[in-house]
């Protein structure tokens, strides 16, 4: 009986702590746009420099849709669809190239660097032993 | 009672938590696609209590050995009864003081491919299966077995080492230990000896690729005396072969076969390209080897691969996966 009253008042005492909640909806994320490559590593090692990647360009569109310009070896090497697994708390991001029903996924990173929003991409473009990263930022141009 | 507690002492006097004592036993030679066997000889002192540690060993090993697959990691230790066993550490599991890396990324950014020249090689990094409470003072003395097949290529190569516990994961040089072997050599395996150990007159990264990879061609012109050395450019002639029959080459030093000069001073070069774009190769059709040669701006200097009657014919890279 002490006990239950202890746990009670433990409760209730608890309870004065307890402040308002407030609604916080964390914001739908969204990657439309046009990205451009900004660093590339190739097993890791960064090789930005050693090749002109400046042109490539990943366009994602509003419908879902997105198109690649000025192609260099990556995830996808069609033009298709996109998705994000959450589009809250996004993880994944679905590509379904051309007109099949076969999707790849890889990992989204979508950190924001020195105020600048970043989409990082891992993938293997050949042999699967390779792996690619490529860090993007929004083109402006 | 020694039991449940693991750790070294010993070399308290080089403040190090974790230890490789003396080398790491290994043979000079081994026969490509056998297994090879690496002893290693380490402890770990414990300067403070712990609860609930592991063990951790990183090798560096190429990557074609597909090591992951065969290698088995053991220890006998001085507190434990019998072999002990580690399992390579799942990718979720993150090494503190990591930077949010991965345990092999975070070996790779800190140690690299460590003294080899060409980094296609990968950490894999095992933890043991038995967790440990350790307490301040306490030793553990083990001696690890590493057992891997060897890859198929003959090669040359450096194997690399590391130790440390859980608890600290890549706390710093002061706490963790690593080692990097003599250069081994694999023999009587397939194709041209890859060198990982001294820098050749060519090289290319990676090792294997497919034409939708992106591919770094060097020259390391200081390697040995050679036509092309106090050239001020230097071009990649190339001619690329396909699955049908088809041959596309860039033979005529130009803007688009120029090589990369690596650094103000030296001799080193390189080209980096996606072989099928570099080439216009149609879709519909592949790559299946390259061959190339160094060339100076009006072609008449080259440098080429020599046989053994001193003729001089194109280096090949062959497309392939492991």
């Amino acid at each position: 009986m002490v006990y239950m009253l202890a746990v009670l008042f433990l409760f209730i005492s608890c309870e004065e702590f307890i402040q308002e909640e407030k609604a916080y909806v964390e914001a739908a994320k969204t990657v439309e746009g046009s990205w451009k490559i900004i660093q590339a590593y190739r097993n890791d090692v960064d090789i930005t420099h050693l090749m002109d990647f400046s042109r490539f360009r990943l366009n994602f569109k509003a419908d879902h849709s997105y198109s690649i310009d000025h192609y260099l070896p990556f995830l996808v090497d069609k033009n298709g669809t996109w998705e994000l697994d959450d589009p809250q708390y996004p993880f994944k991001i679905l590509f379904a190239p051309g007109s099949g029903t076969e999707t790849v996924e890889t990992k989204l990173n979508f950190p924001i660097v020195k105020g600048i929003r970043q989409i990082r991409l891992s993938f293997s473009a050949g042999c699967a032993e390779n792996s690619y990263t490529y860090v993007f930022e929004e083109a402006t141009n | 009672m020694y039991t449940n507690l693991v750790v070294v002492a010993l070399l308290y006097i080089a403040g190090q938590c974790a230890y490789i004592e003396g080398d790491v036993a290994h043979e000079s030679v081994y026969v490509a696609g056998e297994e090879a066997t690496f002893k290693m000889s380490g402890a770990w002192d414990v300067q403070e209590d712990r609860q609930n540690v592991r063990l951790i060993l990183g090798y560096l090993v190429p990557k074609s050995w597909k090591a992951g697959e065969t290698t088995k990691v053991t220890y006998v230790s001085n507190i434990d009864e019998g072999e002990m066993t580690m399992s390579l550490i799942p990718s979720d599991v993150l090494p503190k003081n990591g930077n949010g890396l991965t345990w092999p990324a975070a070996l790779r950014a800190e140690f690299g491919f460590g003294p080899n020249v060409l980094d296609d090689m990968e950490w894999l990094v095992y933890q043991s299966d038995k967790v440990y409470s350790a307490i301040n003072g306490e030793d553990l003395k083990f001696t690890a077995t590493f057992k891997t097949v060897t890859g198929l290529q003959n090669m040359r190569v450096r194997l690399g080492f590391f130790l440390n516990h859980d608890d600290d994961g890549l706390g710093g040089s002061d706490h963790y230990t690593t080692y990097f072997t003599d250069c081994i050599e694999i023999i009587e395996g397939k194709g041209a000896v890859i060198d990982f150990c001294e820098l050749q007159l060519y090289s290319v990264q990676p090792l294997t690729a497919t034409p939708d990879d992106i591919i770094t061609f060097s020259f390391q012109g200081d390697i040995e005396a050679n036509e092309l050395q106090g050239e001020s450019a230097i071009y990649f002639n190339a001619t690329a072969f396909t699955d049908k029959g088809n041959v596309y080459a860039i033979a005529a030093s130009g803007e688009k076969n120029k090589m990369m000069k690596e650094s103000t001073f030296g001799n080193s070069w390189s080209i980096t390209f996606w072989p099928a774009g570099y080439f216009n190769v149609p879709d519909d059709e592949e790559i299946t080897q390259i061959e190339y040669f160094f060339q100076n701006e009006d072609g008449s200097k080259k440098v080429m691969r020599v046989l053994e009657d001193a003729s001089e014919v194109p280096f090949l890279y062959s497309f392939g996966c492991l």
